[in-house]
This record gives structure tokens, sequence and C-alpha cells, in this order.
């Protein structure tokens, strides 16, 4: 026993010493070896880097919320608080989104564990779709990116709301209360754990968590760093900035970039003049819902068919409701 | 491997990301990836991982394969290849992080960006509209009340920076710094009329875009809000056959001055810089901007 613990105890000291080696020698090594190849992948290599480092205090975040719930939430105390009546049930749903001021990285882990402690699949979503838009930073931050139009950032946080509901809606339509994670249902029983336990429990779910989510968050992080590195905006306005084409483009641009929410409505902005305002809202309420990341991030938990019914759900959804608003609002 | 074992890599893997962030903390490279808004966070997750790594560091000595009784999956993942893979994802942001940090973004990544319009609050066409219709002396004025009847929700450029407005439209020359660069060139951008003739200092990188004529291009700097993933350019034309400007090349740092003027440039009337003078600088050691996000109302 004590033998094969050190031989592969090996790998773990090996990396430690690497990881010191390129802490003190790192800098030394010419970048000139990979610009030769091709410069663009140290564009890609900084916008990458810049997204794990971005992304990596919110997952912690979500990752210990998460861990939080699963050691001292009860089921029942979770019951308790949701009206059983389902069309009901969204509107505390929607009101926990607004109140947690969570960004899209740290969501899902947190949404997880509640449906695995017994919340309803809808209620859930609702809560996905909805925190990372409906909260005060979010909102803060659309204001200052949009100071030229204020409408922007009431018509987002509006529209939001408006389509976090009908995403709830339907999803209880179609899916009603069935189990769509990946885990069996009832797997978590905790049997009695003193304070203590539960407290170092909690940081071991937290770490272990980590790295279940960590490497699908790096996936999508370097997804989306090759994407935003060799993508030429320009190509966007020649595919079509058009009443119907425009909302199209910006949500699929939103998809791909898979930017935080909080930073997106700075991007946003920048479009200003290209895309009509109904594209951007468009961009600005379907990125935060569903992206790149998040999609990884999702079919880590939920099983795939359900993933992609989301994504189809949220996605028309967007588009008609932005729609209807131009038609009638702008 | 065994659940021991993973503890352990996993705990050198968090000091790894721990020293990843010491590393860019201590060369001040953290600050060519998020912005410095951001940085209470980049502490919270240091301190985060320095726990967890701990914990799953004494975690590996002490616990045998059945100590987890609470039922759920851990997913060690069980092949040797599968948990190579997984843990070398973790592992490439840190090796390449720690060697190529100071890496900053410049002209081709410009070019994919495209120019930033964003703090102009009306379309190309109205903008024509107004000019031309409004003398220049009074353009301002009328502009001004147009916009608060239109709609009072609306917040001009110069309602967001009232004392750099107050401060540029005094003077006859200034200089654009890290602090004001963002707000004097939205204020530019939006009011060029009120500081044509003004003397402009400046520094950034050059970058041209496709068809620009051989005594044009672009000194800018990329503004970031949250992260580089998020950044846009900030920058002017600079145009004028008293310098020869194609001696340089793109993503050279420049410092220019010159003379504040109105082009129009793909259909939009833009301020542009004749240049005085242009030196070669060596980039500086911050070399993004960042917006700001206090407002005194």
């Amino acid at each position: 026993m004590y033998q094969e613990n050190t031989s592969n105890y090996k790998w773990g000291y090996i990396l430690l010493f690497l990881f010191f080696l390129i802490f003190i020698y790192g800098d030394l090594l010419p970048s000139t070896l990979i610009t030769d190849i091709s410069p663009a992948i140290l564009d890609m290599n900084t916008i990458f880097l810049s997204i794990v480092l971005e992304a990596i205090p919110f997952v912690l975040l979500g990752v210990f919320v998460s861990a939080l719930i699963q050691t001292f939430v009860k089921e029942e105390t979770l019951a308790r608080f949701i009206p059983s009546q389902p069309i009901l049930a969204l509107l505390p749903a929607v009101t926990i989104g607004a109140i947690f001021p969570v960004c899209e990285c740290a969501i899902v882990p947190i949404v997880r564990r509640l449906i695995q402690k017994g919340m309803p699949l809808h209620v859930g979503i609702v809560i996905l779709v909805s925190a990372p838009i409906l909260n005060p930073i979010v909102f803060l931050s659309t204001f200052y990116a949009f100071q030229t139009d204020l409408t922007v950032a009431w018509a987002r946080m509006g529209i939001a709301l408006v389509v976090s509901l009908i995403i709830g809606g339907i999803v209880y339509s179609r899916f009603g209360n069935s189990w769509q994670l990946k885990e069996e249902k009832g797997l978590i029983t905790h049997g009695p754990h003193s304070y203590r336990n539960r407290l170092s429990e909690t940081f071991h779910h937290a770490s272990d968590e980590f790295f279940d989510m960590g490497k699908f968050l790096i996936i999508g992080a370097l997804l989306a760093s090759v994407i935003q590195t060799f993508m030429a905006r320009d190509l966007l306005s020649d595919v079509g900035s058009g009443f119907l084409a425009g909302p199209a483009v910006m949500m699929g641009l939103a998809y791909f970039l898979s930017l935080c929410s909080e930073a997106d409505a700075f991007v946003a902005s920048s479009f200003k003049g290209l895309f009509s305002t109904s594209s951007l809202l468009a961009f600005l309420v379907y990125g935060p819902m569903t992206d790149l990341k998040n999609t990884i991030l999702m079919a880590a938990y939920f099983r795939k068919r359900f993933v992609l019914s989301f994504i189809i759900i949220v996605t028309i959804v967007v588009y008609t409701v932005t729609l209807l608003f131009d038609l009638f609002y702008l | 491997m065994d659940r021991n074992s993973h503890y352990f890599v996993r705990s050198v893997i968090l000091l790894g990301f721990g020293l990843f962030i010491i590393k860019l903390l201590i060369s001040g490279d953290i600050y060519k990836f998020i912005a410095p808004r951001m940085m209470p966070y980049m502490y919270f997750a240091l301190s985060v991982i320095a726990v967890l790594g701990m914990i799953q560091f004494f975690r590996s000595g002490t616990e045998d394969e059945q100590a987890c009784d609470c039922g759920h999956t851990h997913d060690l993942s069980i092949s040797k290849g599968r948990s190579l893979f997984v843990y070398s994802l973790f592992i490439i942001p840190i090796v390449s992080g720690m060697m190529f940090s100071d890496h900053v973004l410049g002209s081709s990544q410009a070019m994919n960006k495209g120019f930033k319009y964003e703090l102009r609050s009306s379309s190309p066409s109205e903008e024509y509209d107004k000019s031309e219709a409004s003398s220049p002396e009074d353009g301002v004025v009328s502009e001004e009340s147009d916009d608060l009847l239109e709609d009072p929700a609306i917040l001009s450029v110069s309602d967001r920076y009232p004392e750099l407005q107050k401060e540029f439209q005094a003077a006859t020359s200034f200089t654009l710094t890290e602090d004001n660069y963002i707000g004097s060139i939205s204020l530019l951008e939006d009011q060029a009329d009120d500081y044509v003739g003004k003397e402009v200092k400046m520094n950034g990188f050059v970058f041209r875009e496709d068809g620009f004529p051989e005594d044009r291009m672009v000194v800018g700097r990329f503004g970031i809000s949250c992260c580089v993933a998020d950044g846009g350019i900030y920058g002017l034309l600079v145009q004028g056959d008293s310098q020869n400007l194609s001696e340089f090349k793109n993503d050279t740092w420049v410092e220019v001055t010159g003379i504040v003027k109105k082009v129009e440039h793909n259909n939009w009337e833009l301020p542009l810089i004749e240049p005085t003078s242009i030196k070669k600088i060596e980039i500086p050691a911050e070399p993004y901007v960042y917006e700001e996000f206090e407002f005194s109302g």
C-alpha cells in the first residue's frame, strides 16, 4: 500500500518542481519562440488566460455557495419556500434570481445543487436564466456602458424578466417535473454529522466541484478565445444587420464570445451604430442566459437532450421577444 | 491512481494557480489580463485557492478509500489517460500563463475588433443633418436642447465627464493620460467642433485599417472594463503629410503631438490629429486603459 502511494505521488512532486521552476525562470524563455510560428497564438493565449482569471473567483464563489447548500440546506426547508402550484412557483424563482448577485459561471453549480435538493426543474431553470441578468451589478454596468441611452439598461432588465418567466413556463409544460440531471435521484442522504465535520465537508465538496467544473470552464474559455482571436467583426455586419438578421447575428456572437454578464454591456456598446438597439438587447439578454462556456458547464450536470432543448427554447424565446419589443416599443 | 494521490496532484495544481496569481501580482502583469477594479476578486480567489490547496494536501495523507460516507459521486476519474487529460487542462493555463504573461494585444486584434464608435449618440445620417443645418456657433446649444426634448433619459458624454470637459474647453492644449484617455477620446468624438484647432498630445500603438491611405493611421490603446476579452479600441485618426507616417509600422508605440481637425471616415465625422511631431516610445508599463465606473452625475 505504502509502496504504491509513493509511486503515484511521484508525478505530483514532478509537477510541483515544474511549477516552481517556471515560477522563477518562466520569463526567461523568449516569447519570440511562439511569435515566429504565429503571433496570433500569443493573442489567443492572453485572451484565454484573461477569461480564466476573470471567471475563477466567480466559479469559486458558485462552488462554495453550492457546497454550503449541499451541506446545510435540507430538502424540507427548500420545499417550504416553493409554492406547490407550478406557475406560482415561478415568482419566488425570479425573486431569488434577482437577489443572488451571481454571474453565469457561478449559477450552474448552484442550480444543479438546488434541483438535486428537490427544487422543481422549471424553477431551477428560471433561476439559472434570470440570476445572471437580473442583478444590481449587471444593471449598473449596462447603465454605465450605455450612458447615452438609458432605455437599454431598463429594457434589458424588463426583457430578461419576461423571457425568464416564459422559459420557465415552457420548460414546465415540456418536461414537467422529470429528472434531468445526470446523477441518479436521491443519492444524497446525509447521515448525522457534527458541525466541525460539516465545515470540512463543505470545503471538500467545494474543491471537488472546483475540479469538476474547472475543466469545463477551461475548455469553454479556450474555444471562446480561439473564436475571438480569429473572427473579424466586420464579418458580422456583412452577414446582416437587418430587422430579422441583426438580432440573430448578435445572439450568435453572444453565444460564442461567452463573456461575463458584468462585462458584456461594454462589448455590446461597441457595436452601437453597426446594429439596431433590438439586436444589442438580444445580445445582452441571450449571452448571460446561455453561451458556449455555459453549455459545456451545463452538459456536465444535465442530460444532453435536456441541454439541447434548453438552448433551443432560450434561443426561440429571446429572439421572438426582442423582435416583439422592437415592433411595439422602439 | 488512487484517491490519495488524486488529492495530492490537485493540491499541487491549486498551488500552481496560487503561484501563477502571485507571480502576476508581483510583476504587475495582472493588469494585462483584468481591470484594476476586479482586484478584490483576485485576492478572494487567491485566498480561497490557498485554503483549498492546503485542505486537499492534508486530505491526501489521511483519507482512506471509504472515508466519504455521504454517498454521492466524486468524479475521480478512473482511467489514467483520462485523468492525465483532465489535469493537463489545468496545467496548460498555469504554465502558459507563467511563461507568456507579458504579451500585450496589438494591431491585429485592433483590426479584428474595429474602431470604437460607441459613445456617439446619433446615427451618422442624423449627425450630418444637424451639423449642416446649424451654424458652428449655436450648433452646440441647439443640439443639447434637442436631445433633452427628444428623450430626457439620454445622458450625453459631457454629462459623463463634466470636469474633464470644462478643463479641455478652457485649455488650448491638453495631454491624454492613462486616467483621462477614455474620457478625452469620448469627448473628442462626441463634439469634435469644440476642440478643433487645439493642440493634443497622446500616446498609443499604431494600427491601420484596410484601405487607409498612406498618410493615415490610428493611434490608440485598448480600453478594458473587466478583462482583456472585452477590450475595445480607443484611438484617434492621425493624418498629415508633414511627418513621414509610413515609417511608423503597425504596433509601434508612439507619442503624437498635433492639432485637432475634423474628417469624414466611413460616413462618420471623426476628430483627426494633424501631427506636428511623432516620436517612438517604449511600451508603457500599463499598456491598457480602463473604464471608469465612477459617475458624478
